[in-house]
């Protein structure tokens, strides 16, 4: 926003001084080669697009060797409002051992809060019966430190497991729970 | 027997156990979601990257998910799809983005009335937002063309922008919009009056109302309309316009997560340590912008006292400065403010060395002093303007040979990017730093002037990009090699499990297991039609009915030497205790057992899956030998790609090179008119003070007695 104004402010000095003054400009060559610019810009382009299209069929490749959907598992992260909660970090055990943890900068926490959802975890099991247990730490809405655990049981088949833990602002408590919520395609 | 039955269970399952390390299959999970529900959930992933700051990775996770997910859930939403258009025009992908609004809007036209639907769907990310598709991809062309603004590529802008009028057919535009409308129209078409097709706000309210606070945008339409008027000579228009601007308190523009979302120089989420007082610097930009341009409307009517009032208040900071202290002095010098106009000129020389401005102020202080003090101070005073231009020739052309020299163009704008540096940079995410707007700045004057010029910033930014994406690329590669490895590792691994369970036979074993499992299902079934109490003894009651059995031998044995009866008795009573107890336990350990067999044939018919997905995969070559092409295929890309960047970043810095050559030009050729305007007056000067001489000489001739000799005795023969 800032930018743009100050440029629309730029834009309309350079304006102001080719046209009201009586003195030279002070501004730079406008020799603007706009067709160069447009074929420069259009190989850019065409490279970044093909880099990014490289940069998920590498994503998947990965996926797909170390994290076949036959033993893929992943865990997701919420936050539905997040006013009594303010969450800081979490750690993940599957079948008591821990797994993954993670610490939330602001901004992170922020995007969680704006309706973004996280995956915090994406490993391999075996096929069978699990338990997951996910410890959030942060603070309540008076500033305290808390912890919100969950322990979920799961089945791992053939296919990806999804899990979602949801940090639910419970407005009836005036705290927050943790819930799981499994994804099915 | 019994305990024979129970030791092979126990093996069974160890084994069974041992076995379906493999793999196995699960049945289903609990929670179940509608699709729309889920495609939100995949859509909210690229969310958080969003905001995170990682375009990139919000941009692949897009894509992922159509290409995963397509064939199951409908997520290639009119949300999605704009979110996907909003992140290309903002890594300046704007061509894909051009693309990606054109298939939405011809979607849009067939299927209106479904993604009004879908736009209305209830979801709390919706309700902060809760915006119709056609507001959206108004707010996608706006700030596509912004973009295209501000890179200088104003045609495309006027193309974008004709895109805006032609969607607002059949509806008016939002008010929300219209500024940014309109501001950008008077850029794109500028100094031509921008052809806007909606109903125009009438200019007059935008200056006459008299609501205390206006949008700031506002501020811009009226400074581009004041500054159209000053060009086509309505100075009292122009005049209005300007004194109403600067005494105007303008409130700072809200923008939605879309208009956010489409802008890359958005502050709200990515520049935490941005000062709050941001609207607050833009206001005071505003006003002070039309200070300015109200005293140079003065000066071009030549009202000096006006603009050097108009000026005498001007703050020392602010992004007008030098435009603003050059105006002053030269007007403080036409209203006869001597003194400051001097000083001004002397400072603006010393502060601004490279400013056009300055250099004309060089002259303007040589004149003023020739004029109003001594020609010789004039004459010393045009001698420092000339030393100044060719000290500035002298720098630019050492500069010119710098930059032409230069193999690395970025030295001159940025530190040496090198793969290290990049990597920390970009932590958390390796490509975050790809797609952040890159600004340009440099230490050297001379550039940093240059750098005005949008197209040749534009080119910069490109070479910027094309370096981040090569270090990125870098990192593609060793992430290739290191697939490579795995895969190759893998594909050992592969080799040697099924060499492994060849020599094992899991096959044989498996079943062996079922013969053993089928021959316990038939014992127990025996044992339970013969009521045959004793198969399902512990082991200790095994002891015991070894005991009787051995008591009734020894009885037996001694029978006829001893009176025997008295220990017949007491052996059944024993045996008729234990037959009891094993009958009374019978039923609970014959469910026990049967219920174990059960289990254990679950287990083995598991297990046969097992072993034949096993069996499968182990003969199946073609999966790693897939993986293994698309690997080959990537590294392949990315070789690809790297000479394509190669080659695009010579021509980039060619084309660089080429502008900066013709920036040097126009800047030499300039500093040489000012030289040569120097000389001029220095001559004129000269001139001036022969004649002075002259005068004064035949003034004092008369005076001066005939035999004294009038120069120095030395000098005579010469003269």
């Amino acid at each position: 926003m800032k930018m743009f104004k100050l440029q629309i402010s730029f834009v309309a000095m350079f304006m102001a001084l080719v046209s009201v003054t009586v003195f030279a400009n002070d501004e730079g060559p406008a020799n603007a080669n706009n067709e160069s610019n447009s074929n420069l810009s259009s190989a850019l382009e065409d490279i970044k697009s093909q880099v990014l299209k490289l940069n998920r069929e590498l994503f998947i490749l990965e996926e797909d060797l170390l994290f076949p959907a036959s033993t893929q598992v992943a865990v997701f992260v919420s936050v539905d409002v997040g006013r009594f909660f303010t969450i800081d970090s979490v750690e993940l055990k599957i079948n008591e051992k821990n797994v993954t943890g993670f610490l939330y900068t602001e901004r992170q926490r922020k995007a969680l809060e704006q309706g973004g959802i996280q995956q915090v975890y994406l490993g391999n099991l075996k096929v069978g019966q699990h338990q997951l247990t996910a410890i959030f730490t942060g603070e309540d809405a008076e500033g305290r430190a808390a912890q919100r655990a969950v322990t979920h049981q799961f089945e791992k088949d053939d296919e990806t497991v999804m899990i979602e833990l949801k940090v639910t602002d419970n407005t009836s408590t005036y705290r927050a729970d943790v819930q799981v919520e499994q994804w099915v395609l | 027997m019994s305990l024979r039955l129970h030791n092979l269970l126990k093996i069974t399952g160890i084994a069974l156990l041992a076995i379906l390390a493999f793999s196995g299959r699960a049945i289903g999970t609990e929670n179940t979601h509608d699709d729309t529900e889920l495609a939100d959930k995949f859509y909210r992933q690229a969310l958080f990257y969003y905001f995170s700051g990682d375009y990139g990775k919000a941009l692949r996770q897009i894509s992922l998910n159509r290409q995963r997910f397509s064939a199951e859930l409908n997520v290639n939403t009119p949300k999605s799809q704009l979110f996907e258009a909003g992140l290309l025009v903002s890594v300046g992908m704007h061509k894909q983005a051009t693309q990606s609004l054109l298939a939405l809007e011809q979607a849009q036209r067939t299927q209106r009335k479904s993604l009004a639907k879908q736009s209305d769907a209830k979801s709390k990310k919706d309700k902060r937002s809760a915006t119709s598709p056609q507001e959206l991809m108004l707010i996608a062309r706006l700030q596509l063309a912004e973009q295209q603004v501000q890179q200088g590529n104003r045609l495309g802008a006027q193309q974008t922008l004709a895109k805006v009028t032609s969607l607002s057919n059949g509806a008016t535009l939002a008010n929300a919009y219209y500024e940014q409308y309109y501001t950008l129209s008077q850029i794109a078409y500028w100094p031509e009056q921008p052809e806007l097709s909606t109903t125009v706000l009438a200019e007059q309210n935008l200056v006459t109302d008299n609501a205390e606070q206006m949008p700031l945008s506002t501020a811009y339409i009226t400074l581009n309309q004041a500054l159209l008027a000053i060009e086509n000579s309505d100075f009292e228009r122009g005049e209005a316009m300007l004194v109403a601007i600067k005494n105007q308190e303008w409130q700072a523009t809200t923008q939605n997560f879309w208009q956010l979302l489409f802008n890359p120089f958005s502050s709200q989420y990515f520049d935490e340590d941005e000062p709050t007082s941001d609207s607050e610097t833009q206001q005071q930009a505003v006003n002070d912008y039309a200070q300015l341009l109200l005293a140079q409307l003065y000066v071009k009517q030549q009202r000096f006292e006006s603009a050097y009032y108009e000026l005498k208040e001007f703050p020392q900071y602010s992004p007008y400065t030098e435009s603003a202290l050059f105006t002053f002095a030269y007007a403080a010098q036409k209203h006869g403010q001597y003194s400051i106009a001097l000083t001004l000129l002397a400072l603006m020389q010393k502060q601004y060395p490279y400013s056009n401005l300055a250099w004309q102020s060089a002259v303007l202080f040589a004149g003023q002093v020739a004029e109003q003090k001594s020609l010789a101070q004039g004459l010393a005073s045009y001698e420092q303007a000339e030393q100044f231009y060719l000290q500035r020739l002298t720098d630019l052309n050492d500069f010119q040979q710098r930059f032409l020299a230069t193999d690395n163009l970025l030295d001159f704008v940025m530190p040496k990017l090198t793969s290290d540096t990049a990597v920390k940079e970009n932590q958390p995410s390796s490509t975050l730093e790809l797609f952040k707007k890159q600004n340009v700045f440099s230490s050297d004057e001379w550039l940093q002037k240059a750098l005005l010029d949008p197209s040749l910033k534009t080119d910069f930014q490109y070479l910027k990009e094309l370096d981040l994406l090569s270090v990125h690329l870098r990192q593609q590669q060793q992430k290739s090699h290191w697939l490579a490895d795995t895969i190759k590792l893998n594909k050992q691994r592969k080799s040697e499990i099924v060499v492994a369970q060849q020599q094992q036979s899991h096959q044989e074993l498996i079943a062996e297991l079922k013969r053993q499992h089928l021959r316990l299902s038939q014992v127990v079934e025996l044992a339970e039609q013969d009521y045959d109490v004793q198969r399902f003894s512990s082991q200790t009651e095994a002891d015991w009915l070894k005991r009787i059995k051995k008591s009734k031998q020894l009885i037996s044995s001694i029978d006829g030497q001893r009176n025997i009866e008295d220990y017949q008795e007491r052996l059944s009573r024993v045996e008729g205790v234990l037959t009891w107890r094993l009958s009374q336990k019978m039923p609970i350990r014959l469910w026990q057992h049967k219920k174990q067999l059960a289990e254990i044939a679950q287990q083995l018919s598991r297990l046969t899956q097992q072993q034949q997905r096993f069996e499968t995969l182990a003969s199946a070559e073609n999966l790693l030998v897939s993986i293994e092409q698309r690997h080959l295929q990537s590294n392949d890309k990315i070789t690809e790609l790297l000479t394509k960047l190669s080659d695009l970043r010579a021509v980039t810095s060619n084309t660089l090179r080429q502008k900066v050559y013709q920036y040097a030009m126009g800047q030499r050729q300039l500093l040489q008119q000012h030289l040569l305007t120097a000389r001029h007056e220095m001559a004129a000067v000269l001139e001036q003070m022969s004649t002075v001489d002259k005068r004064i000489e035949s003034q004092l001739m008369p005076m001066i007695p005939r035999t004294v000799p009038i120069s120095p005795p030395q000098d005579k023969g010469r003269l």
